[in-house]
């Protein structure tokens, strides 16, 4: 064993102290950046050196600087996220349909509703007063105004959700296609020695901000490379190749995006994120509008039926009061809903036409429909129709804050997980520092003996 | 072991449950100065939608108490008529019998007939009494029936009108006859202006027995009026009651709105209370542990 060897063991020692400080004034340092995960420098002796029979040691060496990193956790965060903002998603969405169903308790269908019936009782109180007449036209009018209006605020939330996913695509593909990339890296640098942290900590942000379209599952392959899976088992990305999310129109489905990857529909398997949210609100928003729609076809159906049988001022048949007075002319009988009448004398208030100006039957049999049950295939009024359509909005509202309150309470649990293994603690970084320090001033003492040594040798 | 604490997660999980203190102070403060705690359909949409149903009703009632109040007031003014008809058929009684006792000279029997002509006129011009609640045409006769338009009667004691007798919506599905038809009042059993004209004509005869016989029929003739009068009284009663039934279903449905949707005001000052603590407790240890921990 030559004096050298003892010079060895101090400079190992020495730079392993000032490697031990690097990485911990690298976590120092990066304690408040996100996504960043603690390292840890992994020591270890080196190989002995065989003397006389004797083992010695022969200092210490970096063996690699590690992230320290859960790959399980990791997943679950992903999965808690995907999860958390699909439902927070669907409770901003039904809160803005919330809001134009039921706008406030002065404004509504509802409220409209109950004044064109009040305006039929006026009428039936003085059947021949030109003011209740012209009520009955205004607020019919009010009342077709709406339902048109309702429609189309729907309709501009439904188109919308093409827009939305077109956005949402292009975000998932770029996101694919820089993970491919860094994977690549990876795969590069990984078969050099030391994994690259940052690198590994710069895919798992990439693969948390694609949680927030839809539910990534993420595999580790040989070589640090991983391979992501979507929408339960679609390859997104797979080593250094990324595919593309494909958007299609479903002429069957309002011409609806269907979503695939390498031609595979992965629509109705998505199991989170803001793309599974999109697919479910858009069919809820086509139900609710096609209750507006059954709605409105009912009223104007009512509506004529009665006031055809009646009679005007002038003794004529009264017409139609809404149109389309067909009602299989659309679909769409909200968006269509026309006051038919123009002329206050052309309100068919009486049943008799020589009974004129004073019958109000035919707007008391009107008003009636107030409380008749002729809706929905006779279960319920229009009232009763609309304030259940206003609790299906609000239902959906209510269960999707739940479940995003829910998805909220799991994801923060994750991440708090998360990072009691991989976050930055100050407290634990001081200990590794004085450790490290001690550990560096001491080898640096050696290393003056060593330096004496040497002196009492030369001299002798 | 507990879980490791790292100071990214301390920081985080101490933000998070200061966001959230907050945002449970803002809800409760939210409340209290709207004093409700059901704005939105999606807080209790059950609640909602009942409350949405009795609001309905509500203002059902508020239109039902309009057309119960413009009765009303067709039937005071038809009562009042009546109450006046009934004051001239009276006075005809009493002329009739002075002109009966017979023994009057000529110029005493041409005053009563003067006197009754006036009555029949008055009479006539009462049953086409128009309706002074019929907005601002005016023009709606109470006696017409549907031909509400028309005169009730000529000159001559003939009927213009028609049998329609008006009917108002009370209650949900619930109407009552407003409308009372002159045929029936004026000319029902016993054709009022008939009556008058034969006293008139007696009395310009001097015919006592022809006077004497119209006494009978002007005793039928109060009669049918008072029936009538007291139809009306009915009516109005049968309003009366509706009106007082429906206050209290009123009243019963406010309260019920109030239980959903109103916020009890106590528990919300106290919750109010709790959620200004604790969010100042969060504040105060989370400061604490970041100043014991400070090492940089």
């Amino acid at each position: 064993m030559s004096i050298n060897h003892l010079l060895d063991i101090g400079r190992s020692a020495l730079q392993s102290a000032q490697y031990g400080l690097d990485v911990t004034a690298n976590n120092i340092a990066n304690v408040n950046t996100p996504g960043y995960s603690r390292q840890r420098a992994i020591q270890a002796p080196r190989e002995s050196v065989s003397m006389g029979g004797n083992y010695y040691g022969a200092g210490v060496s970096i063996e690699s600087v590690e992230r320290v990193y859960d790959a399980f956790l990791g997943h679950q965060v992903y999965k808690a996220h995907a999860e958390m903002v699909d439902y927070q998603m669907r409770e901003r969405t039904y809160m803005r349909i919330e809001s134009i169903l039921y706008p406030s308790d002065e404004t509504n269908l509802g409220s409209l509703m109950d004044e064109f019936f009040n305006a039929w009782q006026d009428l039936a109180n003085n059947p021949a007063g030109s003011a209740e007449r012209q009520m009955v036209l205004s607020k019919g009018e009010e009342l077709a105004h709406n339902l048109r209006s309702l429609h189309g605020s729907l309709e501009d939330e439904i188109q919308h959700t093409n827009t939305l996913l077109e956005g949402y695509a292009k975000d998932v593909n770029r996101l694919a296609s820089e993970i491919a990339l860094v994977n690549r890296e990876i795969g590069r640098l990984e078969g050099m020695g030391s994994p690259p942290n940052d690198l590994l900590d710069r895919r798992d942000a990439l693969i948390q901000e694609l949680s927030a379209y839809l539910d990534p599952t993420v595999i580790e392959e040989e070589g640090g490379m991983v391979t992501v899976l979507v929408s339960g088992g679609q390859p997104l990305i797979q080593g250094s190749t990324s595919f593309t999310l494909d958007l299609a129109e479903d002429p069957d489905d309002h011409g609806f995006y269907r979503l695939s990857v390498r031609g595979t529909d992965i629509t109705d398997s998505l199991q989170g994120g803001k793309l599974r949210a999109v697919a479910e609100t858009r069919e809820k928003m086509v139900e609710f509008q096609d209750a507006l729609n059954q709605l409105a076809a009912e009223l104007v159906r009512e509506f004529n039926q009665l006031h055809t049988t009646g009679y005007d001022l002038d003794g004529n048949p009264g017409q139609e009061f809404f149109t389309p007075v067909d009602p299989s002319a659309t679909q769409d009988m909200a968006r269509e809903i026309q006051v038919n009448i123009r002329d206050t004398d052309r309100i068919a208030a009486a049943q008799d036409p020589d009974a004129l100006p004073g019958d109000n039957r035919n707007a008391l049999a009107i008003a009636g429909l107030r409380d008749a049950t002729v809706v929905d295939g006779g279960r319920t009024t229009f009232a009763g129709f609309y304030q259940s359509l206003v609790g299906r909005v609000g239902s959906e509202v209510q269960d999707a804050a739940r479940k995003a309150e829910a998805g909220e309470a799991v994801y923060n649990s994750m991440v708090d997980y998360k990072n009691s293994v991989s976050g930055v603690s100050l407290e634990e970084e001081e200990i590794r520092l004085l450790a490290y320090q001690h550990a560096y001033q001491a080898a640096a003492k050696f290393l003056t003996v060593v330096e004496d040594l040497m002196d009492t040798l030369l001299a002798i | 072991m507990g879980m490791r604490v790292s100071t990214t997660g301390m920081f985080e999980s101490a933000n998070r449950r200061l966001m959230d203190n907050l945002q449970k102070l803002y809800n409760v403060q939210q409340g209290v100065s709207s004093g409700k705690k059901l704005v939105r359909p999606g807080q209790n949409p059950a609640a909602f939608s009942r409350v949405m149903g009795y609001k309905s009703v509500q203002t059902a009632m508020e239109q039902y108490e309009r057309n119960i109040s413009s009765s009303r007031g067709y039937l005071a003014e038809a009562e009042s008529s009546l109450q006046t008809v009934s004051n001239l058929l009276a006075r005809s009684k009493e002329l009739a019998m002075q002109g009966a006792s017979g023994g009057l000279d000529a110029n005493t029997l041409a005053g009563l007939t003067e006197e009754v002509g006036g009555i029949y006129d008055q009479a006539v011009s009462l049953a086409n009494a128009r309706y002074s609640g019929g907005g601002i045409e005016g023009a709606r006769y109470l006696f017409s029936g549907f031909k509400s338009d028309t005169p009730a009667f000529t000159d001559q004691g003939l009927y213009q009108g028609d049998d329609g007798e008006y009917k108002v919506e009370v209650g949900a599905g619930e109407s009552i006859t407003v409308g009372l038809s002159g045929a029936r009042v004026f000319q029902g059993d016993v054709d009022i202006f008939a009556v008058l004209q034969a006293l008139e004509n007696s009395l310009a005869a001097g015919d006592a027995d022809g006077i004497q016989s119209t006494l009978d029929d002007l005793d039928r003739s109060i009669g049918q009026v008072s029936k009538h009068m007291a139809e009306i009284g009915g009516r109005v009663n049968r309003l009366d009651q509706t009106e007082a039934r429906m206050e209290e279903s009123w009243l019963t449905l406010e309260t019920l709105v109030s239980e959903e949707e109103d916020l009890d005001l106590i528990q919300a000052a106290s919750e109010l209370t709790y959620y200004q603590t604790v969010l100042q407790a969060s504040v105060l240890s989370t400061q604490r542990i970041f100043q014991t921990l400070g090492i940089l």
